[in-house]
């Protein structure tokens, strides 16, 4: 099945071609059309497999929030640089690795730069190889989206975490960003949205009813799609046909892993050990209900209570100047349209926090050339 | 960051299995009810979701009757 899956939804010019010439006489019946997604995955299989290229100019794909690498204050960088200096054992993902601070600590701008300085970093792929190694004070970075909550969740409840292990829960929620960046086009005078290609893994967790508000508060067409190119353009062809027909409704195309209600396991894990809260987003500001934060049962494992973090931090400027991605990052400019991109914010030497994870949009267009296409205009 | 890999598992012991990614073999935390020789979708080390063969079959019909839908709709 898994070889046929990548025949079906990869390799499949055929598919390809029947699927791009519906979306063509579709997109014939309606006026400019501007579909956000919610995942840097998807905007990497937009870009890597050149999707924009193959849509009519009137069709627009723009990425919205959907790289929590991107949006996590740079406050959060700083006091992990701190205590890493310090001599707390700091636990991260690969992608937060090299997360530029807007401020320096001790001279360093990153984790990787307060490795490089002595401090105590290290690089894991799971919570749960940090809960096995940590034995000094430890925190892990706990960046994510829902897909990672339940693994800090469930080893919780397992009492698998070292009481020595403190989680710096990042964890921000992908709904809550979705209706953000739908008011801020409404609100700013942009074109508003006419449709929603939902996250594949995080409605996995949370199920694609999760998506129900945006076709019953905002008639906006949405389709909860996979990560493959196939389903890129079927997601296209099915927010084109309900934006034809009027009816607005949410659409699962990711059958193969994706159900209506979700991971119920997982949510009832989440459910017991975190609580929502307003969140800061990186360049964007406080989102409310954004964010997830450890329940009081859990705080002995708490980095904010124990490391005394401010949860919320309020900062005015938390990008360098010059630097547009807290436009980018809600879809209301392209990474072309910074003036650092590609000159002084590379993939190599990131200057602003989409340049640095392989799921940010700068990343991803600097990587693949971009969807830099005539008639997409941002 | 959401990346998902799929994977077939290789042994369940509890809530942790081991899962072959293609020749690549690794210890993951899992909260479904899965058997051995099941295809999972791994995110950061969790099982996030099983992949069906029913699902799969009704994945690839949907889009059929899609593109029949749309046919001529020109």
């Amino acid at each position: 099945m898994l070889e046929g899956a990548l025949r079906v939804f990869r390799d499949n010019p055929e598919l390809a071609k029947s699927l791009c010439s519906r979306i063509r006489s579709l997109a014939s019946q309606v006026g400019h059309v501007k579909f956000m997604n919610f995942c840097g995955t998807h905007e990497w299989t937009t870009v890597h497999f050149g999707i924009r290229s193959l849509l009519p100019p009137n069709v627009e794909l723009v990425a919205g929030p959907g790289c929590p690498v991107c949006v996590t204050p740079s406050y959060f960088v700083e006091q992990a640089i701190r205590l890493a200096l310090e001599g707390v054992t700091v636990y991260t993902y690969g992608d937060s690795y090299r997360l530029p601070a807007l401020r320096a600590i001790d001279g360093c701008r990153s984790l990787e730069e307060a490795r490089a300085a002595g401090g105590r970093v290290k690089l894991v792929y799971s919570f749960l190889e940090s809960t096995e190694e940590a034995r000094e004070e430890s925190l892990f970075f706990g960046i994510g989206f829902e897909t990672l909550a339940p693994i800090y969740s469930s080893l919780l409840l397992a009492g698998k975490v070292p009481r020595n292990l403190k989680l710096l829960s990042l964890v921000k929620l992908t709904p809550p960003a979705a209706r953000f960046a739908i008011g801020y086009h409404m609100h700013r005078g942009l074109l508003p949205l006419s449709g929603v290609i939902a996250p594949g893994h995080v409605s996995t967790v949370i199920g694609a009813g999760s998506w129900e508000f945006l076709p019953k508060e905002f008639g906006l067409p949405t389709v909860v799609t996979g990560f493959e190119p196939i389903d890129l353009l079927v997601a296209v062809l099915l927010l084109l046909k309900m934006c034809v027909e009027n009816r607005p409704r949410v659409v699962t195309e990711y059958r193969r892993v994706v159900s209506w209600e979700g991971n119920l396991p997982a949510k009832e894990s989440m459910g017991k050990v975190f609580e929502t809260f307003e969140s800061s987003w990186r360049g964007i500001g406080v989102v409310p209900d954004s964010g997830l934060f450890l329940k009081e049962e859990f705080s002995d494992f708490d980095a904010y209570r124990h490391f005394n973090l401010e949860r919320v931090p309020h900062s005015e400027r938390d990008l360098e100047s010059g630097c547009r991605c807290g436009e980018i990052i809600v879809g209301a400019a392209r990474p072309t349209d910074c003036p650092l991109f590609g000159k002084k914010c590379t993939p190599g030497s990131p200057v602003g926090p989409c340049m640095v994870s392989v799921e940010g949009p700068c990343n991803i267009w600097a990587r693949f050339g971009g969807g830099d296409v005539p008639g997409n205009s941002g | 960051m959401c990346l998902g890999t799929v994977g077939r598992v290789q042994k369940v012991e509890g809530r942790e299995l081991l899962v072959d990614f293609g020749g690549i073999q690794r210890r993951v935390v899992c909260l479904e009810k899965v058997e051995e020789g099941e295809l999972v979708v791994v995110h950061a080390g969790l099982v996030i979701g099983k992949m069906s063969e029913e699902d799969y079959r009704r994945n690839i019909e949907e889009i059929q009757l899609l593109l029949e839908e749309t046919e001529g709709s020109g």
